[in-house]
Parts: C-alpha cells; structure tokens; sequence
C-alpha cells in the first residue's frame, strides 16, 4: 500500500510533459481582484450581495449608468429618453448593434423581457428565482412595451423621481433571454449580458474567471482575463496582494493603512464614500420622545474622539443622516457642539440620572462600522460621564436577531448605518425616516407629519433642483427634532499593487474594471 | 466476519437518521431563513412571500420528511442562497478535504508512529521527553492559531492557503480530485504547485493527530515490550529489530489502527478552522460560509456528508480491526 502511494506521488511528479499555464496568455494579462466571500449568483435580479453585484457590473449593462465619479446618470445601452410631462411615461432609445455574449441580438424586445421577469410576479421567465431581492424597487412599473425595435416605453404607477437612477442599478442589467431560456434555473451561474467581461467559469469559494469582450461598445478592456478571486480572511489577503499574488483587494482593515502605505509596492485607494453609521434613538419611549433629550445625547459624544478611538482616524463627521457626497446634503446645519456638562444636566432633568437604558451595539463589523465593540466602548464611557448608565447589547447579527429587536423596539439607543443602493438621497431620507418606515428602517420610529410631507413631495418632484431645495428643508427638520445622531461617514478604501493602472473607487462603491490593468 | 459486517451496517443507518434529524432542528432553531433567502433591505410582504415559496410556514416535521425524502433518493435540494445544487456544491468541494485530510493523515501516522516507536525503545530518554513533551503541545495548540503562525511563518517563503496559485487555468474536471487529475492530465507543474500549497495547511492540521497517535503508540508499544512473548522472542536470540517490527508492532498495531483510522474522522471535522485560515476550498469552509449565510440546506447537506464519512471511516476501522486480530470478528 505505502509502495502504491509513494509511486503515484513520483509518477505525478515525474510526469514532466506538462505545459505551464495557458498559452493564449501573456503574465501581464490577466488582473486578479481578491475579496472576502464568493458571489451567491450572477444573476443581476436575484442577487443582493455586494461581491455578486460587483463581478455583475463587469458582465452586464443597464440602460442607463452612473457616471465615472459620481450618482449622475449617463447614457449606456440606451442612447437619449423622454419623460412625460406628468412623468409617468419614459421612452428610451436603444442603442444599435449591440449583441449579447451568446451572439443573440440586444433589442427592445429583450428589455421587455428582462423588466418582466423584474416586476411580473409569476412571470414564465423566472425559473424558480424566486422574489428578486430588490424587486420592490421597480414595482412602480406598471407596463413595458417595445416602440418598434430600437425603443421601450415604461410606464409607471405614478410619476418617481428615483426611477431614472434605479434604472442604473444592479437589478436592472439586461441579461440575454435566450440564455435565460437555455439555463432556466441555473441561470444564475451561467450569466450572459453585453458588458465589457464574458463569463467563463466559476470555481465555488475559490475564483470566478472572466474574459474581456473584444467587440465591447464602449471600448475593449485592458485586461484581456479577469479573475474574482476569494481570500476570507483580510489580513491574509493583504499578505497575499504583498506577495504579488494578487493585484487588487477590498475589504482593507483601516488598522493596516500604516502597513500599506509604507509598502513601496502597493497602493492605496481612498475616496469618500457613501455611507453612515448613526445612533437610532428610539422616540416611543419615554423620555427620548423629546427633542431636547435626544440632543442631549447628541451633545453627550465626542465624535472627533470617535472617529479617533474607533474607526482609526478614518471618516468624517456631520450632522444630517446622510454622507456629503450625496447631492441635496445641507452644509449649512451646525454640527452638535460637545457639551458634557449640558447634556448631564438635560438628561438629569428628564429623570435619566444613574438610569439603565439598552445600547445596541452589533456584535460583527459592517461596511459602514468596522469595529462596532470600539464604538460601543467608547459610547458607554461618554453616556456614563453623561449621568447614564448603557447597558450594552449584542444579539446576533447573522439571521437577523438583532435588527429584529430593533424592530421590535427593544432598544433605547442602537447603533446601526446604512450604504446608499442608488446614491440618491431619497435612499437615505425617505427609507430610514419617512413615519412610513416603522418598525422597518426607521429604527428611530419618528414620526413627523411635516418631515414626511417633504420628502414625499421630493419624490414626486421632476426638477433636481426642486428636490434638492426639498431635501435641505428636511434636514433642517432633522436637525430641530435629532431623532437620530449621526456618527460616521466612512471612505471607501482599496488596496492594489503599485503597478495597477486604470482603476479607481466610485463614490457608490461601484467596482468597474473594464480599463483596469497591469502596467509596466 | 459477514454477520459483523452487517451489524455495523445496520447500525450506521439509526445513527445518521439521528445526525439528520439533529442537524435538521438545529438549523431550524435560529435564525429566520425566509429573511436570510430574501435579503436585509427587503419589505415585509416579501419575506412573507418567500416563506410561503419554500415552504417554511410548515410544520417542522414535514419539512424535515420532504428533505429526507429527496436525500434518500441523492437530491439535497438547491442552495437557498446560491441556487446551485448542494450536491454538486458537495461534489466540488469534498475532494479538497478528503486530499487535506488524506495528506495530514499520512504525515501524522508515518511521523507518530516512528516517534511513538523510538520513544517507547528509550523510554524516559531524552528523546522520549521530547517527543512527549512535543505531543502534548501538539494537543494543546489550536488550530487556528498554529495556521496564523505557520502563515506569518512562511508567507511568501511558501506559497500558502488557496488550492492553486489564482491565475492558473487548470481545472479538476475529472475526478475533482487535483493531484489525480494532473496526474491523469500529465500535469506535474499543477501537481507540484497544488502540493506546495497542501503543505502548510496539511502540517496545521497533522498536529493533533500526530500527537495523539504518538502518544497511543509509545503506550501500546510499552505494553507489548514488557509482555512475556516479546521476552521469549529476544530470549531466542532475535534481533532487536526483528523483535520490534515482527512481533511487537503487530501486536500494538491494533489500537494504534483504530486510533488513525478515528483520528481520520477527526481530521474532516477539524478542518473546518484549518479551511478557514488557509481559504482551503474543502468541506469545512463550506459549512462555515453556509452558516454565516444563513444557507440551511446547504448547511444540512455538507454535515450530513461529514457525518456519513466519520460514520464509514469508522465501518472501516473496524473491519480492519477485525482482521488485524481476528479475535474480534468472532467474539
């Protein structure tokens, strides 16, 4: 038995005939992007995970797309649109002679066919997907037709300021229906779509490869292979991307920011992001029903020290629930000025002097806190001095317990964020505090019949402008009644071998690496 | 020997009705799949829609009866999360494990067997210390953090953690086995680099098995070497060599066999924290993203799997133990 094995050991070994590599392919070709988990599926509606989303971008096209650097939409697989002058109509002119990966014709009809499948409950084209995760976000789509070969015609429920940037979003990629018809239920790991990569293969938990699309609209690719790789743990994949095994990482710890940048070979990307992380303080309970309480939370924390002692000295502060790279965000509202002593007294005053009340600090980071335990130490430390006494609270966050207490009101004050989905401000204003919102997003549960007016008309409203002036108010709103207090806005980061060219961070956290490359 | 073999058999299948039933309710205790399956932004109607589509507003039991239903006839069901079938998600990543396991088997038993051996002929030497000094930290370490060592150890010295190097375009499509499929495609570039990356997370997980096995061995060996046959055997003259390997090793090879043979369930097991740390593709990283997805089938399916192979890993050791010293088949 031993003698079996240590033979087939040497015949492999012996077996020398073997071509290294592949032989189509040059070192400098291929561009390997490393990330922390592997994608569900690359099926652009069924999906809701940001390491699927983010090799979809690289595959697919929507009509419309965000611009390089920020949430504005630009012309892509269609070419110009009109809406309606009561906004419920928008047709939209395709663009010509753009094939899918499989050979099959991008036209009107596959459009129609993909928002079918997108908003039609039980539509045939579905294949056991299910609900698409972010189906909710187009159920205002009352009909879609094709106007001859080269345009569509949507028709909404009721005219919806977001409808135009949701459409550059994930959900809303055009897949190739005869490839959806040809795969059925395993579509979602056969994705074919007209972006800049064709899909190639995928080896569960270990790397998803693409290659580049010659015959691509906006240009071929710099890479000719692109390759998702999986390292789970961050401090490995920064070993690795400093062994040169990979080009570009995500998932960059702000501890290593030192280390990265004193590495002659590597690089890093920072670029403000679109996120924030915020204390909900809950407004049904008593006496965190008034507004001068809550302030005085506010004006109980320290956020320099904050953004400090827990989150590295990355981000930045402010006062509106939402980050500043999102358009509408009010840069004339005061920050809430630090004031132990005031706050003490406020909160005295309300009867909270020496009382127990429940923090909720999530026990695993998120995307927008990277060390939640930080933040919860430092929290406690400030009420403490503020005459309170948190008392720190972390159920799960895998399977939902904890977002489930809160939206059973459990909490007093819970620390929570959000990442913006279309880099509107809606997305942020409309989701987390519209009264609407309860016991969903509005971890807060406020109520205010003056605040969901606003941003109800911001919704509606046609002109940019219009809505921005909307959003402004609302945020003065907030700011008098502080039914949240914001903590946070992190940057986005990325770390790359110092010769990666052609690759820069999106504001929304897009990942776009069509003219991504190796150099010299 | 048939009536024994059947047993066991017979015995296996109460046993993984009870890891199914078991890992079945666990699932089901925590967590609310329905929320997992339709994501954390999505609205109320919609996860209660999804509950509906797949059916956890059943009974438990039920569910549980359709499940196995479909087990029995190979269906795992489909990933709620990925919508690949768990089978061929299993397929694709049990050999990877079975590789790791196999390799830091081979290390662990060839290793302890040789030091447990030389230990129990010197025995309170200082070789003899050494080696039980070595075992019992060997036990003590955790894995976890002996993989952190290693890695910070001999990252960039050695290629380490990843099946192989990203960029390469080989694919076991075969066997799902690596080295036999470079092997069968000729590929001994492949191979090399795929036992080069083997190696780190292979010693980490050879450490406890290693230890145990030389500890078992030195004892069993011990035992044997003061028994009146050994005695006989060198009062007739035989070499010590001949003593040792001929009559004593076969002798103290029964409970060295079945120890390996456990130690080997052991090792699939314990892969899970070796996985994780090397991003090794296998089993035990599996059932981790699984978990942290919240994929309960998927979840299901690869414990299950775990528990059948611990189960006929075990059917084999005693088979083997049976004919080691056929004593046992009859009694």
């Amino acid at each position: 038995m031993k003698r079996a094995i240590c033979g087939a050991v040497l015949a492999v070994l012996a077996a020398g005939c073997g071509k290294p590599g592949d032989p189509g392919l040059k070192g400098g070709d291929t561009l390997i992007y490393a990330r922390g988990a592997d994608s569900k599926k690359l099926d652009p509606q069924a999906i809701e995970d940001g390491e699927s989303v983010n090799v979809v971008t690289q595959v697919f096209d929507t009509l419309v797309a965000f611009e390089a650097k920020g949430t504005k939409v630009e012309p892509a697989l269609a070419l110009s649109w009109t809406a309606s002058p009561d906004g419920r109509v928008w047709e939209f002119k395709l663009r010509q002679g753009v094939r899918f990966h499989d050979g099959s014709p991008f036209d009107a009809a596959a459009v129609v066919a993909n928002f079918t499948r997108l908003v039609q409950a039980g539509a045939a084209n579905r294949y056991g997907m299910g609900e698409p995760p972010y189906g909710f976000l187009y159920t205002i789509i009352e009909k879609v037709e094709a106007k001859g070969a080269d345009a569509v015609a949507f028709t909404l429920t009721a005219a919806n300021a977001t409808f135009l940037t949701n459409l550059a979003m994930f959900p809303a990629c055009i897949s190739s229906p005869a490839a959806i018809e040809k795969w059925k239920q395993d579509y979602g790991q056969h994705p074919v779509g007209t972006g800049p990569f064709k899909f190639v293969s995928w080896e569960p938990n270990q790397k998803i490869v693409l290659e580049a699309n010659p015959e691509y609209w906006g240009g071929a690719p710099k890479s000719k292979r692109l390759i998702f790789a999986v390292i789970a743990d961050n401090a490995v994949r920064l070993q690795r991307l400093k062994a040169g095994e990979i080009h570009i990482m995500d998932g960059v710890s702000p501890s290593d920011l030192g280390n990265i940048r004193s590495d002659g070979n590597l690089k890093l990307l920072q670029a403000p992001g679109m996120n924030f992380s915020y204390l909900a303080i809950n407004n049904d309970k008593p006496p965190f029903d008034r507004p001068e309480v809550r302030q005085a939370i506010a004006r109980a924390i320290d956020k320099q020290e904050l953004i400090k002692l827990a989150y590295s000295g990355v981000g930045q502060t402010g006062p509106n629930p939402l980050p500043p790279t999102i358009w509408g965000y009010n840069e004339s509202i005061a920050e809430y000025t630090y004031d132990p002593e005031g706050a003490k007294k406020v909160l005295a005053e309300a009867g909270l002097a020496g009382k127990e009340i429940a923090l909720y600090v999530m026990p695993n980071p998120r995307g927008y806190v990277p060390d939640p335990a930080n933040v919860g130490a430092v929290l406690k430390q400030r009420l403490e001095a503020a005459g309170l006494k948190p008392r720190i609270m972390s159920p799960a966050w895998e399977g939902g317990v904890y977002l489930k207490e809160l939206k059973e009101g459990k909490h007093d004050i819970a620390l929570i964020g959000w990442m913006t989905d279309n880099g509107d401000p809606d997305n942020f204003l409309f989701t987390l505090l519209h009264s609407s919102g309860i016991p969903e997003q509005n971890h807060a549960r406020y109520r205010s019949k003056e605040y969901d007016t606003l941003v109800e008309q911001a919704q509606i409203a046609p002109d940019p402008a219009k809505r921005a002036e909307l959003y402004r108010k609302a945020q003065e709103v907030l700011r008098r009644d502080t039914p949240v207090v914001p903590l946070a806005y992190l940057p986005n980061l990325a770390a790359t071998r110092a010769n990666v060219a052609g690759y820069e961070l999106h504001p929304m956290g897009l990942v776009r690496l069509k003219d991504a490359h190796l150099g010299p | 020997m048939r009536a024994h073999l059947l047993r066991r058999i017979a015995l296996a299948v109460p046993t993984l009705l009870g890891v199914s039933l078991l890992v079945f309710l666990m699932a089901h205790a925590g967590g609310d799949p329905a929320r997992a399956i339709a994501g954390e932004k999505a609205p109320r109607e919609v996860i209660e829609r999804v509950r509906r589509e797949y059916g956890f507003d059943r009974p438990l039991l039920m569910q549980y009866g359709s499940y196995l239903r479909g087990v029995v006839k190979g269906d795992f069901g489909r990933s709620y999360q990925t919508g690949r079938r768990v089978s061929e998600d299993l397929s694709r990543h049990f050999p990877a494990t079975v590789e790791l396991a196999t390799t830091a088997l081979l290390i662990a038993a060839v290793i302890g067997v040789l030091a447990g051996i030389l230990s129990a002929l010197r025995p309170r030497s200082l070789l003899d210390a050494s080696v039980m000094t070595g075992s019992l930290l060997g036990v003590s370490v955790p894995v976890f953090f002996l993989g952190m060592l290693l890695l910070v150890l001999f990252q960039g010295r050695l290629p380490g953690g990843g099946q192989l190097g990203f960029a390469s375009d080989f694919t076991p499509d075969r066997t799902g086995f690596v080295l036999v499929d470079a092997f069968l495609a000729r590929r001994s570039d492949v191979a090399g680099e795929y036992i080069a990356h083997l190696i780190l997370p292979a010693l980490a997980l050879a450490t406890i098995p290693l230890a145990v096995i030389a500890r078992l061995t030195r004892a069993a060996m011990l035992e044997v070497l003061s028994s009146d046959f050994v005695r006989t055997a060198r009062a007739k003259g035989l070499s010590t060599g001949a003593v040792v390997m001929k009559h004593a090793l076969r002798n103290a090879l029964v409970p060295i066999v079945t120890t390996v043979g456990l130690q080997y369930g052991t090792l699939l097991a314990g892969a899970v924290l070796t996985e994780t740390v090397f991003s090794w593709p296998g089993i035990g990283r599996y059932v981790v993203e699984s978990i942290s997805r919240q994929d309960f089938i998927a979840m299901q399916g690869a414990i299950l799997l775990i528990a059948a192979t611990f189960v006929l890993v075990n059917l084999v050791v005693d088979l083997l133990y049976g004919w080691l010293d056929p004593r046992i088949s009859r009694g």
